[in-house]
């Protein structure tokens, strides 16, 4: 097995009276796709809130490498490389797709406002940015408006400026969503291509499908807790986890 | 794919050349009391250090998204620090200028490093405050500022080199540094700080998970804006040997931000426009008289509807439409042509 990446340990997020994660315990290792799913409202987004940083958690810990990063703010871990996506992309609207994609080369230069003023050349980008834009699959024009660009391209753009800052864990929150087939496809080579180069994948998706032939393990969430872990044919068929889906039976009672 | 780039001189590199070409033919050339009178050389020279002023608004309202009505407040720093530097204890204007300039950094990274606890509105709120805070003690601290007498006598700024006796060698010097300023905000546009901001600005969240120090960049944009505002006051200064507290109340700060919103906000040439236009119409509009301010403010209404971009961003939207406009039409033009050729080769 490959190295643990990210390891959740024990972890509780409650907002108010309504618990988002209880004991949530999760591994994502090199190379792996860690799959996250559940029902509307279990839980999956905010756990990635809780390790990419923008929630504190209420206890537990997040380790990143070995190291405890539960205290950590979010761009720290932004720059130990913890990356993610977004359900809606998050870009900066009033900017070209050129600087909307060069933030994430930023965030693998790290280099200081003043180095960067003086004209420091970081890490040359172009030959990647063409290979994943292959994998993507569209021609991008630089100096394009980011929000003139279709939904699609937009969803995948996100995915392709986050491994441009070579990150050693990428979230990927529901890349496949309001996509059609053949961009879905490409959302996977792309998280494939992460995979090759030893990323750990966590993803979470509702196209059940894609989940069943991407991920390597899957984690399933509801109410906050985790209700199924394991590969995923197993959790598919897993009667906790179809009850979950599907609305449970009277039997239990 | 990416599209190939375009050949030949970038649009920064020809904006540059333009910038040291103009600097050179006004210096040489152009201020002349045949060209222009000494009354709207002066006003000239003052909309030019309102430009230097609004460049920090620039960085600030148009890179970072965050309104401030420090503008005033900190160029009054710049404009009290020099005027008591140099006639209290007599230094050099130009060390003076350099002196207050550098106080107005570190006192912005300080009051930023505070303000900055607070996000959105609250913050510019807290912002008129500190401005308003600064004017009490302009005006009120007789000792060292004169309160509202002010400071006068001023000496002429002296660059050792080139001294200033009048105001169209001030323009000269002013214009230089206001093309330095200019080229600077210019490049840091381009910069990882820029960018930074840039995100800061459209998503908070988005920025701190691209590993983005959201706070620490928002008080650098915050000194970045105090410096400018500190250099124009000290200019200001030793350009009208005089200074009353007037000046650097809390409502000349809106001005500013209504400068750079009229020149756009997304444009570091519209901070230009914006300075330039109001400073130098109401000088001809003084046929007005009292309903000037009648006149002016249903303008900046207008504007606010017509152009919420301001002027620049009204000329990048026009752009972009024929951007989209002519790339359709080639990709119409394409597909035409595959059409006529697969015609063409059902007929034969």
């Amino acid at each position: 097995m490959a190295e643990c990446l990210l390891e959740v340990r024990n972890v509780n997020k409650s907002f108010g009276g309504v618990v988002t994660a209880e004991n949530v315990n999760m591994t994502v290792e090199g190379g792996q796709i860690r799959g996250l799913i559940g029902p509307n409202g279990a839980g999956k987004t905010t756990l990635l809130n809780l390790i990419s940083g923008i929630y504190e958690v209420d206890s537990g810990i997040i380790l990143f490498k070995g190291k405890d990063i539960t205290r950590l703010p979010a761009h720290k871990r932004a720059r130990l490389g913890i990356g993610r996506t977004f359900q809606q992309p998050r870009f900066m609207n009033r900017a070209s797709a050129k600087d909307n994609l060069k933030i994430g080369t930023d965030l693998l230069n790290q280099f200081g406002y003043i180095e960067s003023f003086f004209g420091k050349r970081g890490h040359n980008f172009d030959q990647e940015l063409n290979e994943l834009l292959e994998i993507a699959g569209f021609i991008l024009d630089f100096e394009d408006p980011i929000t003139s660009l279709p939904y699609g391209q937009q969803k995948l753009l996100e995915i392709v400026r986050i491994l441009l800052a070579r990150p050693a864990v990428v979230l990927v929150d529901e890349p496949a969503a309001g996509l059609n087939k053949q961009e879905q496809e490409r959302a996977a080579q792309l998280l494939y291509k992460a995979v090759s180069s030893g990323t750990g994948v966590v993803l979470i998706e509702h196209t059940m499908d894609m989940v069943m032939s991407v991920c390597d393990r899957i984690t399933v969430l509801n109410f906050g807790r985790v209700i199924a872990e394991g590969l995923p044919r197993e959790i598919a068929n897993n009667k906790q986890v179809i009850e979950a889906y599907l609305g449970g039976g009277d039997d239990d009672a | 794919m990416i599209k190939e780039k375009r050949k030949g001189l970038s649009l920064t590199a020809s904006v540059y050349l333009l910038a040291v070409l103009a600097c050179v033919l006004t210096f040489v050339f152009f201020p002349q009391k045949s060209v222009i009178n000494k009354y709207m050389m002066k006003v000239t020279n003052e909309g030019l250090i309102y430009f230097i002023a609004t460049l920090g608004l620039c960085v600030m309202l148009g890179m970072g998204g965050q309104v401030t009505f420090s503008t005033a407040g900190m160029m009054g720093i710049g404009a009290y620090s020099t005027a008591i530097a140099t006639t209290r204890f007599g230094m050099a204007t130009l060390p003076a200028l350099l002196l207050s300039v550098v106080l107005g950094g570190l006192l912005s990274f300080v009051i930023g490093l505070a303000l900055f606890r607070l996000k959105g509105s609250y913050f510019s709120f807290a912002s008129i405050g500190f401005t308003t805070l600064l004017f009490t003690v302009f005006s009120n601290w007789m000792e060292v500022t004169g309160g509202p007498d002010g400071i006068s006598r001023i000496p002429k700024l002296d660059l050792y080199f080139f001294q200033c006796g009048n105001y169209y060698d001030y323009f000269r010097v002013y214009f230089v540094v206001a093309i330095l300023c200019f080229l600077i905000v210019l490049r840091m546009r381009r910069t990882s700080f820029g960018r930074s901001l840039a995100s800061v600005r459209d998503d908070e969240i988005a920025a701190s998970c691209l590993g983005i120090n959201t706070y620490m960049t928002k008080v650098f944009s915050f000194v970045i804006a105090g410096v400018f505002a500190c250099l124009a006051g000290a200019m200001y200064a030793l350009h009208s040997n005089y200074i009353s507290p007037e000046p650097f109340k809390y409502d000349q700060s809106a001005i500013y931000l209504i400068m750079v919103m009229l020149g756009g906000v997304d444009s570091t040439f519209g901070a230009f426009i914006g300075s330039m236009l109001l400073t130098i119409l109401p000088e001809n509009m003084r046929f007005l008289k009292s309903y000037y301010k009648l006149v002016y403010g249903v303008g900046v209404i207008i504007l606010m509807v017509v152009m919420p971009m301001g002027i620049m961003g009204f000329v990048t939207m026009l752009k972009n439409k024929l951007r989209a406009y002519f790339k359709k039409r080639r990709a119409d033009a394409f597909q035409d042509e595959t059409e006529v050729a697969q015609d063409g080769g059902m007929l034969t």
